[in-house]
């Protein structure tokens, strides 16, 4: 449209129609929105509800593993997270807890690759502000465990468990570094 | 080389380029991606329920500034012109396997060098694919390969203002909030800057790179084809300096291979990645921060390259496209594959003989 | 030019002919190296277990390995009679040979959680009232058989740092006879023949994965440190190309790889219930030593 352009019947009804309906979409978006408000809020609730059935069930299938961890009793806590593993196989909370256990009773490769696993499948285990974070523990083992798996490698190239243990251990680091995941 | 005023916005913008992307990371946005188009272009197409990753779902703020910074300036400086009508759907496709490529690499050119300033050695893989795939792009044009010129005859009257309408949209939704906009509550898409800095930060950075034409792989195509000469040359270098610079006296600069945030050791996969990127953007004239301010501007072309990358960010994570720390899918070598064949035949099929 | 075949068919033909045969005979000229495999719990099983794993050695190294299924308390013996030249043994084993005949260490096997490192406990029914080790002094216990280390020689080692001597402190001691010994020691104590047993954590983990027990069938009263689990070696005359090689298709070995047995493909690592191999080095067997002298037995025992 330009100012000298003349306008023809035609474009009349159109511009007309054209200011009813953007005066009709003003109105309606302006109408409706406690309506959409609240339905941000059900949105967060059931988010939020999601994360804590999730988190109910994972602590009432895994609490006897948990239990024992407490104790100080790693083997018996291994025991009892193979039977829960054999249910529910590919869940990230398993792998996580066996890092952990693992971890604590200084198989740092075992606990590495556990916590490969664990992140791989659900990285709220690392994220900084998760109910579920072991972000902490990978940490600590990650700076650990570093160093002698770095020169480990260098002393033995072609030994493939210490190129996995190291690729692990960097993996882990990649993760705590951030990045877009 | 002339110290002109075009000299002098592309340094600026460089310069600006090289701050915000480093400082928008220091201000809540994820590591070593203060600026990302692609990964942004990932985390709105989640927002917006486009894939349903949790972790990347997010409107991002920067990427509607680069936008309505760009309708900004063209309209400031009289530069808005409805234009395009060349070869449309293989600019959408373009758009789309511009993604993939970044998607394959973890990052779009922007964020490669962002990566580098911060010491990430894995990005050299990349840079080296963005430099040949430029360089392949190039060797293209000059032996005929070409989708069109635009147009403003081929173009409908006022259809480069759909792109601007849109983003605006994007804007509103951003501060009405309707029911379908979803937002990560963790993840990397949990992690951001505060609105307005980001929206300032988008808005700036649109408007410089507007006036400035400044985009990365035009930077490269420039000193392939012209060296010294070549004025985005000196935008580049700002930026790369600029970059290195902030993320030193930040503490964010830590030279490696193993463990850098957000990258991954699949070497061949970073150069491909980026090598598709480079080859693509000079087919299709940018980079996809290019495109972005291109649409901007006024070009439905590029508004439809635009469209391309938003699917083309849905598809990579619904579909295990996307790289991760872990390493490269084997959805994304065959995306990375599907796309080479694309450029390769469409390199053959367009090509103007003689 | 006319090409050589139409101007002397027969002499091309026959030197084909020679060239097949030649190709043929090679693979028939293959060296053959047999390889001693300990027995677990009975012949039957090794060979089920580690014919795959024969083969594909063969198959990578290029050398035509044989398989010698052998009792353990009969392996020091042949092997000195130099029946095999490369071993599969438990680690005690190896140690034993170390010591005495300087046996190579080629690459240590893998499986379950703690990898190549296995572990030993000791461990009573739950509900039996022997909820601590020290209340195990004056029941019945049951070890697993003696050159086991994590069946045997751990177990009497921890024992004995508790303060508890076998020899004196229990009512009486047994070693379960015949085979599947170790699971016949955890089946024991569920069953209530024995009151306390060792087990190996090798052995529990197995099990309750299979459902064969329930991790809350028992106490667990103590455990002992980790040491190497089975492990490959070779003589010291043996040819250090072959170790090598040998050691390479060891580490190499993938869960995907496959060996053809009996007509049949068969996953070896699936096969031999193994995740792979990593090679370890001698010194990560001297906590063995060390429990080997404090138990005074083979190869330091002092009469």
């Amino acid at each position: 449209m330009t100012p000298n352009m003349k306008l023809d019947r035609f474009d009349k009804i159109l511009l007309f129609l054209l200011a009813i309906a953007a005066s009709a979409l003003v109105v309606y978006s302006a109408g409706s929105f406690p309506a959409k408000t609240t339905a941000i809020e059900t949105r967060s609730m059931e988010r939020e509800l999601a994360a804590q059935a999730r988190a109910g069930l994972l602590e009432k299938l895994y609490a006897p593993v948990t239990g024992a961890m407490q104790a100080g009793q790693y083997q018996e806590a291994l025991l009892k997270l193979e039977e829960v593993i054999s249910r529910y196989p590919g869940d990230a909370h398993g792998f996580i807890l066996k890092g952990e256990i693992l971890c604590r009773m200084g198989v740092l490769d075992g606990a590495a690759a556990g916590f490969v696993r664990g992140v791989k499948l659900n990285g709220d285990y690392i994220d900084k502000n998760s109910s579920f974070s072991k972000r902490d523990t990978i940490s600590v083992l990650v700076e650990k465990s570093l160093p002698s798996a770095q020169s480990a490698y260098k002393s033995s190239r072609s030994n493939p468990a210490l190129k996995e243990n190291l690729a692990n251990l960097n993996y882990l680091k990649s993760r705590l570094a951030g990045g877009c995941e | 080389m002339r110290l002109d005023r075009h000299m002098i916005t592309v340094t600026l913008s460089g310069l600006l380029l090289g701050f915000f992307g480093v400082m928008l990371s220091v201000w809540g946005n994820p590591e070593n991606s203060g600026i990302c188009v692609s990964c942004f272009i990932e985390n709105s197409a989640g927002a917006l329920g486009l894939h349903n990753n949790p972790r990347l779902q997010y409107l991002r703020p920067e990427l509607i500034g680069f936008v309505l910074g760009a309708f900004a300036s063209a309209l400031f400086r009289r530069e808005f012109r409805s234009r395009g009508g060349s070869a449309p759907l293989l600019r959408f496709a373009s758009g789309f396997f511009l993604i993939v490529g970044c998607a394959v690499f973890i990052g779009c050119p922007i964020k490669l060098f962002l990566r580098f300033t911060a010491g990430d050695l894995t990005s050299l893989a990349g840079v080296a694919g963005l430099v040949a795939g430029v360089g392949c792009g190039l060797k293209g044009l000059s032996k005929g390969v070409e989708l069109g010129r635009l147009s403003p005859a081929a173009a409908p009257r006022g259809s480069g203002l759909l792109a601007p309408a849109a983003f605006l949209m994007f804007l509103l939704f951003i501060f009405i909030s309707p029911s379908f906009l979803v937002a990560s509550e963790k993840g990397s898409s949990a992690q951001h800057a505060p609105l307005l800095i980001s929206l300032s930060a988008g808005l700036a950075l649109g408007f410089a790179a507007q006036g400035s034409r400044f985009c990365i792989t035009g930077s490269i195509r420039d000193i392939l084809l012209m060296g010294r000469r070549a004025p985005l040359l000196w935008g580049g270098i700002a930026f790369l300096v600029t970059a290195l610079l902030v993320n030193l006296s930040t503490g964010r600069f830590k030279p490696g291979f193993a463990g850098q945030p957000g990258s991954h050791q699949e070497y061949i996969w970073s150069f491909l990645g980026m090598g598709l990127v480079g080859w693509l953007s000079v087919l299709i004239g940018g980079c996809p921060f290019r495109q972005l301010v291109k649409s901007g501007e006024g070009d439905s072309d590029a508004a439809l390259a635009v469209a391309g990358m938003f699917l083309g960010g849905a598809v990579v994570q619904g579909w295990d496209i996307a790289a991760t720390s872990a390493g490269v899918p084997l959805g994304g070598k065959i995306a990375v594959i599907s796309g080479f064949l694309l450029v390769l035949g469409g390199s053959i099929l367009l090509r103007e003989r003689e | 030019m006319t090409l050589p075949f139409r101007r002397f068919p027969l002499a091309t033909i026959i030197l084909i002919a020679t060239l097949v045969i030649l190709a043929s005979c090679k693979d028939q000229s293959r060296k053959v190296v047999k390889i001693g495999y300990m027995n677990c719990n009975n012949e039957q099983e090794t060979r089920r277990r580690f014919v795959p794993l024969t083969r594909y050695l063969s198959d990578k190294v290029g050398v035509e390995f044989v398989m010698v299924p052998v009792d353990t308390h009969d392996f020091e013996k042949r092997f000195n009679q130099g029946e095999f030249a490369f071993t599969h043994t438990n680690s005690y084993i190896y140690m034993v040979l170390k010591e005495r005949n300087n046996l190579k260490l080629i690459a240590s096997e893998k499986r379950g959680n703690f990898g190549s490192r296995s572990g030993g406990a000791i461990i009573s029914r739950k509900g039996s009232g022997i909820d601590r080790l020290d209340q195990a002094r004056g029941k019945k216990f049951a070890f697993g058989p003696m050159l086991a280390p994590t069946g045997y020689l751990a177990e009497y080692d921890l024992l004995l740092r508790s303060g508890i001597d076998p020899e004196k402190d229990f009512a009486s001691y047994t070693i379960p006879s015949g085979s599947y010994k170790h699971e016949k020691l955890v089946y024991g104590v569920l069953f209530g023949q024995y009151d306390v047993s060792a087990a190996t954590l090798l052995d529990l983990e197995t099990m309750t994965k299979e459902g064969k027990i329930a991790a809350d069938d028992f106490n667990i009263l103590a455990q002992t440190p980790l040491v190497p689990y089975c492990t490959f070696g070779a003589a010291a005359n043996a040819d250090p190309g072959l170790v090598d090689k040998v050691r390479k298709a060891l580490l190499e070995l993938k869960a995907t790889d496959t060996a053809e047995v009996e007509g049949e493909r068969v996953k070896v690592l699936k096969a031999a219930w193994i995740d792979g191999y990593e090679e370890l080095a001698d010194k990560d067997f001297d906590l063995l030593r060390e429990m080997a002298k404090r138990v005074n037995m083979p190869p330091y025992q002092k009469f």
